[in-house]
């Protein structure tokens, strides 16, 4: 029985050993490194001679100044950033699903998905002007006869220009999956509910939504790992010292700590803390998936 | 202390300010310069078999015989470009002239990106595989020197090093020396950043401005603030819109476009340790003055003398407000001659810029406070067998690009530096560098003042001529022509400081960064950065500078005072 099975699939799980292999090397061993987060790490003595401290550096983490303020803002601007790129795709998947010319739709498709392309460095350049106290943002603010607000520099909002921004940048690409999911809706449920006389407003209660509900779940699921990532090219490109305060995040930090000031140690414990705050919360987010809308990844 | 960004940027300048925009017969002096070269290789070797002994030659331009193989490492710069047939790996002119005139044939272990080098000699330092030969940063060198794995330099560089060289570390460059100088032991050759009062700052104002709004150049803060005033309500570019703006000043506490200068005219030293007068070093951020100064540039921020943004914009948007002729006033240091100045010119050539000293709060002057700059440490691996060589390859650097006096004798910088009109920059090819202070203004200066060329060497003279040939009206020219008005330049303000005994505030630490530094310092500094900027933009009351003082002290800064100050009762 045995030798049977694995005759017949042996080629698939040797096409599957480079990608195995490469995963055990590139993600794997260097977990190795985390070794470094428990030490003194000097890289003039390496792994083995460095000074172990234990606990040390986490100790040091949490008595930093700003750490209460940096982990208020990261959970702040990711979790926001997550319930919007929740809501705003569906809704726009929704709505560009009802429309009926295709070339609208197609075009309308392709506009929001284009931002997704460009890279952080370019797009927060763009923003820097546009969202300038001249900038053409605040000029149409003034046009209307409100005061002009400092996007960039004002503390109250900061953290929205952050989390809006993302969310225009990512959406077309969330919206795009969430169409491809409501092609995979069984059109006769739609013939049987207009033959029951549902209204559209019905139909996507009833029909689409549930439709969608393994998609939404599955994308709340990996968002879920997010939590702690509140994006470090966005904020390191649009961040100053005026809104350190509500704009600095524990990846800013991290980069400072670790790559300007060679804190090697300290900057690994800050990540081996955020890496496992998301190991959690993707374990707790998953066993609820597999529980309430029956998701297996296997 | 300047980034590494700063530092590369100011040399350049430094460099450049003597070669940029000269534009006649570029070939004919490539040509010559390479007979030069021959010539000035012929002379070394000539010397080189007349003084040769067999041991103890202390020829600081001695061949190595029979020659040695040296492995060493290379940041390579992007952009960077070289004549056809020269790359940063082959053969090129600074890895010829190593081997031709000292007998050290290169060999690269690796060359990486400049950006990436530090991390890539991190990696190196922690397989333990170091090359023979290679630039190390201060906190890698600390580490390096704990570790015993580098050579002990002070008697190579005693016994070669030219006298030029000795005669500059014993004054301008002294700091860079003790900087490397570990219990008395020179542990490694300093990249020599300069006399490190070269990066002082001084204020740049728009001298078309000044006229139009018949205002003189201020000398008090008072005047300063009243030129800002008028800059802002008087409309100085006559467009009709009220869109110019007051003083321009970055976030940053030092260096160009910083507030820095401003900081100083209240005899605030921003970022360095001063001593506080009873013979202990002080962290001048945290000083009374400092509060001060804070409190005036609040006062011009809520009178819109400072734009409203001035938190979020950083140098290039600085630049971009001089530039498109709304910002006349900021504080500059040399290099912004040509990073920002010129550029106003060549899109305005009716605008005009005179640079002039700090304007002080009372009747003090004030003085511009600087830190120390060196690019790294040159360290050679402990137990290679011609440690003499990194000294000798500085004396042959700094001859060639320099020359080997203050006259510039046999430098040749239009072959080893900048080659083609400063199209090239051969220097980076080296892979020991070193800057050192040069006179280059004050020579071409006293050479057009008394209308005698005769004491400046090739390059020299072809500034005199320049200068000489234009009166500023050609932007492509002005640059030059500018910073040799004495009447304006920013090099004679610069002169001037640099000529008072006591005329620039310096850093008095040069220890590198201390233990609790190591963990605490950026913490602190992102403290400080927050605090200053939200007390000038409003967003907290002054009185945050006494908390932000009194955090600093708990958060680590009295226990970085104590070891400054254990390090200064040994080093001073």
């Amino acid at each position: 029985m045995f030798n049977k099975k694995w005759r017949q699939e042996s080629a698939n799980h040797i096409m599957l050993l480079p990608g195995v292999l490469f995963l055990f090397l590139f993600c794997y061993v260097p977990m190795f490194g985390i070794i470094i987060s428990f030490q003194k790490y000097y890289p003039t003595k390496g792994f083995f001679k460095s000074e172990w401290v234990g606990l040390e550096n986490f100790r040091y983490i949490f008595e930093l100044p700003d750490f209460n303020r940096v982990l208020w803002n990261t959970v702040f601007i990711a979790s926001a950033k997550i319930i919007l790129l929740l809501i705003v795709p569906i809704i726009t998947a929704l709505l560009l699903n009802e429309v009926r010319n295709v070339l609208f739709k197609r075009s309308v498709q392709t506009l929001i998905y284009l931002p997704y392309f460009l890279s952080w460095v370019i797009l927060a350049g763009i923003l820097m002007d546009v969202l300038s106290l001249k900038g053409i943002v605040n000029q149409m603010i003034e046009g209307l006869g409100m005061q002009s607000i400092f996007f960039l520099g004002n503390n109250n909002w900061f953290p929205w220009t952050l989390i809006v921004s993302d969310t225009w940048k990512q959406f077309g690409f969330d919206t795009i999956i969430y169409l491809a999911a409501l092609t995979g809706i069984n059109p006769t449920l739609y013939e049987a509910a207009v033959i029951d006389g549902a209204s559209r407003w019905k139909q996507t209660l009833h029909i689409t939504l549930p439709g969608m509900a393994p998609i939404i779940v599955l994308m709340l699921t990996l968002s879920l790992g997010n939590v702690l990532n509140a994006g470090f090219d966005q904020v390191f490109n649009l961040y100053s010292p005026p809104v350190f305060e509500s704009g600095d995040i524990i990846d800013t930090m991290i980069y400072r700590i670790g790559l300007q000031d060679y804190q090697f140690s300290v900057s690994a414990a800050l990540g081996l803390f955020k890496s496992i705050i998301s190991f959690v919360l993707v374990s707790v987010s998953y066993a609820m998936a597999y529980r309430f809308a029956n998701y297996r990844i296997f | 202390m300047l980034g590494k960004k700063g530092w590369t940027m100011l040399l350049i300048v430094v460099l450049a300010s003597s070669v940029l925009s000269a534009c006649s017969g570029n070939k004919a002096n490539e040509a010559k310069g390479a007979v030069e070269t021959e010539k000035s290789e012929g002379a070394a070797s000539a010397t080189s078999s007349a003084e040769a002994k067999p041991e103890g030659d202390n020829n600081p331009f001695g061949k190595i015989d029979p020659p040695i193989t040296i492995k060493s490492v290379l940041g390579t710069a992007g952009w960077a470009t070289f004549p056809d047939g020269e790359t940063w790996d082959n053969d090129n002119r600074w890895t010829k002239l190593y081997r031709e005139t000292l007998g050290i044939q290169l060999k690269w272990n690796w060359l990486v990106d400049s950006t990436q080098y530090d991390n890539k000699m991190n990696v190196s330092i922690a397989s333990g595989d170091i090359p023979d030969l290679m630039v190390v940063s201060k906190k890698q060198l600390n580490q390096l020197v704990e570790a015993d794995m580098v050579e002990d330099l002070t008697e190579v560089f005693d016994r070669y090093a030219m006298p030029y060289l000795k005669m500059q570390v014993g004054e301008a460059l002294a700091p860079a020396q003790k900087m490397a100088t570990y219990d008395g032991k020179l542990m490694a050759v300093p990249q020599y950043g300069g006399d490190p009062r070269d990066s002082l700052v001084s204020l740049y104002i728009r001298s078309d401005w000044l006229k139009k709004l018949s205002l003189k150049e201020p000398t008090t803060i008072d005047e300063l603030v009243n030129v800002a005033d008028a800059f802002v309500k008087q409309d100085p570019d006559g467009n009709g819109k009220p869109d110019t703006l007051g003083l321009g000043i970055l976030s940053a506490t030092m260096g160009g476009g910083s507030m820095g200068g401003f900081l100083n005219g209240f005899h605030a030293s921003p970022d360095i340790w001063v001593d506080d007068g009873a013979g202990q070093l002080m962290y001048g951020s945290t000083t009374p003055e400092m509060k001060t100064a804070l409190g005036k540039l609040q006062e011009m921020y809520k009178g819109g003398l400072i734009d409203r943004e001035f938190g979020t914009k950083d140098y290039n948007r600085l630049k971009e407000d001089v530039v498109s002729g709304k910002l006349g006033i900021f504080y500059g240091t040399i290099s912004e001659s040509a990073l920002i100045a010129v550029d106003l010119i060549k899109n305005d050539p009716k605008a005009s810029w005179i640079a002039v000293p700090l304007p002080s709060v009372d009747g003090t002057p004030a003085k511009p406070s600087v830190g120390v700059s060196v690019g790294g440490f040159l360290v050679v691996k402990k137990g290679f067998s011609n440690p003499e060589a990194v000294v000798k390859m500085m004396n042959l650097f700094i001859q060639k690009v320099y020359g080997e006096d203050e006259f510039g004798t046999n430098g040749d910088n239009k072959t080893y530096a900048w080659v083609d009109n400063a199209k090239y920059a051969m220097h980076v090819l080296s892979p020991v560098q070193g800057y050192i202070k040069d006179y280059n203004y004050r020579l071409v200066r006293d050479a057009l003042a008394s209308g005698d060329p005769s004491k400046l060497n090739e390059s020299l003279k072809e500034t005199y001529d320049l200068v000489l040939g234009t009166d500023g009206s050609d932007p492509e020219k002005w640059q030059q022509w500018w910073i040799h008005q004495p009447a304006v330049s920013p090099f004679e303000v610069r002169d001037q400081y640099q000529l008072q005994p006591d005329g620039v505030v310096i850093d008095k630490y040069f220890g590198g960064s201390t233990k609790t530094a190591d963990e605490k310092m950026s913490t602190l500094a992102t403290m400080q950065n927050e605090t200053f900027v939200k007390i000038i933009m409003n967003a907290a009351p002054i009185s945050d500078f006494d908390n932000y003082v009194a955090n600093w002290k708990k958060l680590g800064g009295d226990k970085i005072t104590q070891e400054v100050n254990e390090w200064y009762a040994s080093n001073r």
